[in-house]
């Protein structure tokens, strides 16, 4: 392997061999960033942040995957990819979508005289399993689900126009929060008329804009007044 | 709308291995995956430190992060809004083709 004295100039040749390659900077937790051939994208003490974030994430991961190797990041139109190269050193490349992973891989290893490691043997709880079944928590949620919005329960009208207006103002995420926050409610204490005004604000903590927040509220004041 | 049973076709797709939904205190909404609740914080922490990459590079988006596994299985991670997806992609899965189905799938469901 390369001395890190040589890291910085081996990164001019790999962007100078890689036409898809826009930049690049190193990183090590003693020294920061200590080479930024980035052309200005970003500042040392901003890419410095950008370089402890993602390898934590991978030291998070290799927690619990013991053949973790480098991330990438994917934005619109570019790439970040950031792979240890030894010591706790890291390089981090930025590149056009068009590029493959393994192209860069083999361009930096050969740069860096890294020996590529063996693969790994699968881990145990890499292999198959046999047939799962959904947890607990989701199975009751879908019974509660179907218990409350049963045409029959008088609380089928109010849920579902508060499920319609949590929709207006958080998206497609609205069926699952509305799901989840019933499924909270319902183990609180029984579900009733009464009780929906909780189930209303738990529903708004999940607004983030107060505009929005406020509006939600009002569209169900008639529910909260007559509980 | 989406609820957490409409997530669970994320295990049908093909190239997903295991997929696993948390919101982001850590609670699992729904998952394939045995090991769900010990992988759930580092899937939450991993799509916050994402969603903040926008601050440090001058206010892009990110779309996904992709760690990588020598074995290839490697683990991809989403951000939609209070929750977070984490798929486990199959080894010989394109992550890139992939990642633009989970996308895809993910805008039907809108």
């Amino acid at each position: 392997m390369e001395s890190t004295v040589e890291y910085p100039e081996k990164l001019s040749d790999i962007i100078a061999s890689l036409p898809e390659v826009s930049g690049g900077f190193l990183y090590s937790p003693e020294q920061g960033i200590y080479s930024n051939q980035t052309d200005g994208v970003s500042d040392d003490a901003s890419l410095q942040q950008v370089s402890v974030k993602l390898s934590k994430i991978v030291s998070m991961m290799s927690v619990h995957f013991h053949d973790t190797g480098g991330i990438r990041v994917c934005f619109k139109d570019l790439i970040l990819c950031g792979m240890e190269i030894g010591d706790g050193h890291w390089l981090f490349l930025l590149h056009q979508p068009s590029l493959s992973p393994g192209m860069i891989k083999m361009t930096v290893q050969m740069a860096l005289n890294i020996v590529p490691d063996p693969l790994p043997q699968p881990e145990l709880s890499d292999m198959p399993q046999d047939e799962e079944q959904p947890g607990d928590d989701a199975n009751f949620a879908e019974e509660i689900m179907g218990i409350l919005l049963a045409p029959e329960s008088e609380l089928k009208e109010p849920l579902t126009r508060m499920e319609n207006n949590l929709a207006q103002h958080i998206g497609p995420v609205a069926g699952l929060v509305f799901q989840d926050s019933l499924a909270i409610w319902a183990k609180k204490g029984t579900p009733s008329l009464k009780n929906l005004p909780e189930l209303i604000e738990m529903m708004a903590k999940e607004i983030d804009d107060s505009d929005d927040r406020k509006e939600f509220l009002e569209s169900l004041k008639s529910i909260t007044e007559e509980s | 709308m989406a609820t957490a049973k409409d997530f669970s076709r994320l295990g049908d797709i093909e190239g997903v291995s295991r997929y696993i939904l948390v919101r982001n205190d850590g609670y699992v909404v729904g998952k394939n995956y045995e090991e769900a609740v010990a992988l759930s914080s580092a899937i939450v922490t991993s799509g916050k430190y994402c969603d903040s990459l926008s601050d440090d590079l001058g206010g892009r988006r990110y779309i996904y992060c992709c760690v990588e596994r020598n074995s290839g299985d490697n683990i991809l991670v989403f951000s939609l809004g209070r929750y977070y997806l984490g798929i486990i992609k199959h080894a010989d899965s394109d992550p890139q083709q992939l990642a633009d189905t989970i996308i895809g799938f993910l805008k039907a469901l809108t």
